[in-house]
């Protein structure tokens, strides 16, 4: 798993190759990039004139404008940076179920691989990412660097990575917060299975920071659909004395209408706080999705 | 409440299945380990409770479903119903009396002119009854008595094939037989599967039928009836007659049939009864032979009294005959107005006479008696030849195997013993058939007959060995060496039983002077007289021959004549002469008729007149209501006076029902539920 978890296929390198992200908001980045920075700098992009002040370089009085006007201005120019990514990967218990009945890929595993392709997409765009693996609390922590050799070391904490335990997810958000450090992009890998409104609590101060946050919600078919039919104990996999017999045909219709009332209050939620939420399950492929993520970012 | 198919109860243990299937499922599942428990509990906790009652309510239901298909199919059916006549199906059994007492007229009659039946009135209140009955309603007719058909007979919900089968059946039967008749109409109801079930009854109720029922025989049905699953109803409905009925009644003074000898004068006596409370004056009684008119004779019969006439009649063909007795009566019942009697008369039969010596005197010889005897059956024609029997008289000597051969009646009147070459010819014969009389005598050579006839002879036709020839005198001390008589009437023997009436002769006053005394086979040194016959089959001899027996002994009991079938004969063994030297038997009125009886008479062709039975229908003698509502009481069934009482009173009534029909309506609704709750259990998404 683990080596599945932290391996891309060449042809998700591939994919990822033709992908590029482009922060939606100011990032403050230390090195120079493709992303906006609120600070002015030197690139081509021209911001804005402002009145000359004794102290600014000369080379910046805009001439053309000094004779239009007889007044000097100082001609401005955008500063780029580079983006400082932090993915927040949950490894709870309830993130390892992969499936009752033919067990194939575990949702800590699908978080893995999208993590592991969120990394390879930063690194290539010279983009400084860091990861965070947490349950109740925070497990790894690698901080967000741009080096090429940076990516190997994201790697092996996800191939790493175990989950277990309970989830504490607003808490762990929280304390993470700290860490966070200058403005960047927040990812939040986990299936989000803790209460709605600590959640995003905790998710509105991640956004207040400001970092965008785009939270890649993980499902299982099975958590979608419950499939069952025959009577069956379901066993809590966060703590394994917690368990409740039932007859998944008398239970389906309510837990479906639990299932979407829970989507429905983290939709409503996230779209409050700007942020990006997005359902992904284990059957998908992690390039994919995030190539349709980035397709429909764009086109926002 | 009972049920109609009781056995299928059983399919209710069914309800099992269900519940084991649910136990089953309850200590069986899978377990998965799973992460959204937060959204599982919420749900286990809100609808736990609801979802368990409603799982309950699921199992109840489906162990209902096969309890109530059980429950239909066992045909339940409610005691205590109360339905409109209407409202049920019911079986109806109508049983009418068909005796011929119901030609009698009816009390109720509309038209005094030509005054009503019993039968009519009982037909027309049937029709009003199967009319009556609904249309859902099984009737079924059978008359008052035992029925040879099977008690599956067909059932009409219409009244019309009811109707024209009453309309077809007629008043000529003899005595009913209610009890007979009750008891197949309950194996019918028993088979039937209607909730309600009835016997209805029309009758005269005559004394003779219904009394001689008895009330044990109707305790018997009513348990009977009780005990069955739907206890069936018994409605009488009584249709009366006036006593005394104008009614004659003419009937032959015999209880059996006749057997007659060709041209022997046969004296018939009848009787004529009148029931009427006037006087019957020069009635006129005919008497037809074969349906030919023989004699007319008319006669007086006083008011509730009868009156008996003879009529002497010959007849000269041998075969069966039927004699019919009439009187003229235009009056109500029919059927008893003649009287039949079959009268076999017996073809010409040849005796052979062996006497010692034929050429004496007629009545100084062994067999003159004997032949008078025999000839006398011509009565007052002794002129002519008997057209009822060939005599031939021959001595022992003069004796062939044709001549034997050619007779069927062999009599050895004291004669000594016979050639050897006869004795295989006359056993032959009475093997055939024929009859051997022997008469003991002072000349029979004991020796030669026990040894050619006796007991380990190849022909062991004696029934009993003889003694030595005693003669009888008054001067002895002994008693048993002093005259006897023969033993007085009854006599048991078919052949006999004719002289159990003293008018047609005594044998008991004829005197036994001289005798050969028989002895039994097996007790060779015993003397005792009141011995019976040994049994001569012991020594296993080729023709089958049942014991000998004694039917004439003497008063102190010796056997006077002891017979023994052989082969188709029979062999009769006499202590005593044919003559008048060892008795004065053969010179008192009784010897004519006793050696007609016993040589030419076959008591085989004798049978009891079933038909003097049936003359006690004729004898109207009704039972009081009072005696009618005691019977009815025993039975436990309801009288009503006419079929407009019958079909008021059951115009609302407590019956029992059948409820399959319910039983399959809790089971469809059940089958409804089942799925209702099913879907909401699984939210529909099965």
């Amino acid at each position: 798993m683990l080596e599945r978890a932290s391996s891309l296929s060449p042809e998700d390198r591939d994919r990822l190759s033709q992908l590029q992200w482009h922060a939606r908001t100011a990032v403050e980045g230390l090195h120079l990039g493709i992303h906006p920075s609120p600070l002015k700098g030197t690139s081509v992009e021209f911001k804005e004139h402002r009145p000359y002040v004794r102290g600014d370089e000369v080379r910046s009085i805009d001439w053309k404008l000094f004779g239009k006007t007889d007044r000097l201005y100082i001609r401005q120019y955008e500063e780029e940076t580079n983006l400082r990514a932090s993915l927040l990967l949950d490894q709870s218990g309830s993130m390892g179920y992969a499936g009752a009945k033919q067990p194939g890929t575990s949702k800590h595993e699908f978080a893995c691989r999208l993590a592991a392709s969120l990394g390879y997409l930063f690194a290539a765009q010279h983009d400084a990412v860091g990861v965070t693996t947490f349950d109740t609390a925070v497990k790894m922590h690698l901080p967000p660097k741009s080096r090429p050799a940076h990516l190997h070391s994201l790697m092996e904490i996800l191939a790493t990575s175990r989950c277990g335990g309970e989830t504490s997810l607003a808490s762990v958000i929280e304390s993470t917060l700290p860490k966070l450090g200058r403005r960047g992009v927040v990812f939040l890998i986990s299936d989000g299975f803790d209460q709605v409104d600590a959640l995003l609590r905790a998710l509105a101060m991640v956004r207040q920071l400001p970092h965008e946050v785009v939270f890649f919600q993980v499902w299982h078919p099975d958590e979608l659909d419950f499939p069952f039919s025959t009577r069956t104990r379901f066993r809590s996999l966060e703590s394994p004395q917690r368990e409740r017999i039932v007859d998944p045909l008398a239970f389906r219709a309510q837990y479906q209408k639990n299932l979407s009332d829970f989507r429905a209050r983290l939709e409503q939620g996230c779209k409050s706080q700007r942020i990006a939420l997005v359902p992904c399950t284990t059957q998908d492929t992690p390039s994919e999705v995030l190539a349709k993520f980035l397709a429909e970012r764009g086109g926002a | 409440m009972g049920f109609l198919n009781a056995a299928l109860l059983l399919g209710a243990m069914a309800f099992v299945v269900p519940l084991v299937i649910h136990l089953l499922n309850r200590s069986r599942f899978q377990t998965v380990d799973w992460g959204a428990m937060h959204l599982l509990e919420s749900v286990a906790l809100q609808n736990a409770k609801k979802i368990q009652w409603q799982a309950l309510l699921l199992l109840l239901v489906r162990c209902a479903i096969p309890i109530l298909l059980a429950l239909a199919m066992a045909r339940p059916i409610l005691d205590r119903f109360q339905v409109t006549a209407s409202g049920g199906s019911s079986a109806t059994a109508l049983l009418i009396d068909d005796s011929y007492s119901m030609q009698a007229p009816a009390v109720r009659s509309t038209d005094p002119a030509s005054p009503e039946t019993l039968w009519q009135l009982a037909q027309r209140s049937l029709r009003q009854v199967t009319e009556g009955l609904g249309r859902s309603d099984h009737r079924y007719l059978r008359p008052l008595r035992s029925s040879a058909e099977p008690p599956t007979a067909a059932s009409h919900t219409d009244p019309r094939p009811i109707v024209g089968q009453v309309q077809r059946m007629a008043p000529d039967q003899g005595p009913i037989d209610p009890i007979a008749a009750m008891q197949q109409s309950l194996d019918l109801l028993e088979k039937s599967s209607q909730p309600l079930r009835r016997v209805v009854i029309w009758s005269d109720f005559q004394k003779q039928d219904w009394q001689s029922a008895g009330s044990e025989s109707m305790a018997a049905i009513r348990r009977r009836a009780e005990a069955m699953v739907v206890r069936p109803e018994f409605h009488w409905i009584p249709v009366a007659t006036s006593t005394p009925v104008a009614n004659l009644q003419v009937m032959f003074d015999t209880a059996s049939s006749e057997v007659s000898l060709l041209g022997e004068p046969l004296e018939l006596r009848v009787t004529v009864a009148n029931q009427s409370a006037q006087p019957a004056t020069q009635v006129p009684v005919r008497l037809q032979l074969d349906g030919m008119e023989m004699a007319t004779k008319r006669i007086d019969v006083a008011a509730r009294s009868s009156a008996q006439l003879a009529f002497a009649i010959a007849i000269d063909r041998e075969g069966s005959h039927s004699v019919r007795v009439s009187v003229e009566d235009p009056s109500t019942i029919d059927q008893d107005d003649l009287d039949e009697l079959p009268i076999e008369v017996l073809p010409t039969r040849r005796i052979l006479l062996v006497d010692p010596n034929p050429q004496q005197r007629l009545l100084d010889s062994e067999t003159g008696f004997l032949k008078l005897a025999l000839e006398a059956t011509l009565g007052d024609q002794s002129n002519r030849q008997s057209p009822a029997v060939t005599l031939v008289r021959a001595s022992p000597d003069r004796l062939t195997q044709e001549v034997i051969r050619a007779a069927d009646v062999v009599v050895l009147a004291n004669v000594a013993r016979l050639p050897e070459s006869l004795v295989e010819a006359i056993a032959g014969q009475v093997e055939e058939g024929a009859r051997l009389c022997i008469f003991g005598g002072p000349q029979i050579d004991i020796g030669w007959y026990h040894q050619f006839f006796g007991v380990g002879s190849p022909a062991p036709l004696l029934p009993m060995r003889y003694g030595d020839w005693k003669m009888l005198s008054r001067d002895s001390a002994n008693p048993q060496e002093q005259p006897q008589t023969i033993a007085p009437a009854p006599y048991s023997d078919p052949s006999l039983t004719f002289f159990n009436q003293p008018e047609q002769g005594r044998l008991d006053q004829s005197t036994i002077r001289a005798l050969r005394p028989l002895l039994p086979w097996n007790d060779p040194s015993s003397s005792t007289p009141n011995s019976p016959a040994g049994d001569p089959n012991t020594t296993g001899s080729k023709p089958s021959s049942s014991p000998g027996s004694v039917p004439l002994k003497l008063a102190n009991g010796q056997p006077l004549l002891a017979v023994q079938p052989w082969g188709k004969g029979m062999v009769q063994q006499w202590a005593i002469g044919a003559n008048e030297v060892s008795s004065d038997l053969p010179v008192r009125p009784a010897f004519v008729p006793l050696m007609q009886r016993l040589l030419l008479w076959d008591a085989a062709l004798v049978t009891p007149r079933v038909a003097a039975q049936a003359r006690r229908e004729s004898e109207i003698e009704p039972m009081a209501p009072e005696e009618i509502s005691q019977l009815a009481s025993q039975l436990g069934a309801t009288v009503h006076a006419d079929a407009a009482s019958f079909l008021q009173s059951h115009s609302q009534k407590h019956t029992t029902k059948e409820v399959w029909r319910w039983m399959l309506a809790l089971l469809v609704l059940a089958l409804f539920g089942e799925l209702l709750i099913e879907k909401r259990l699984t939210g529909g998404g099965r």
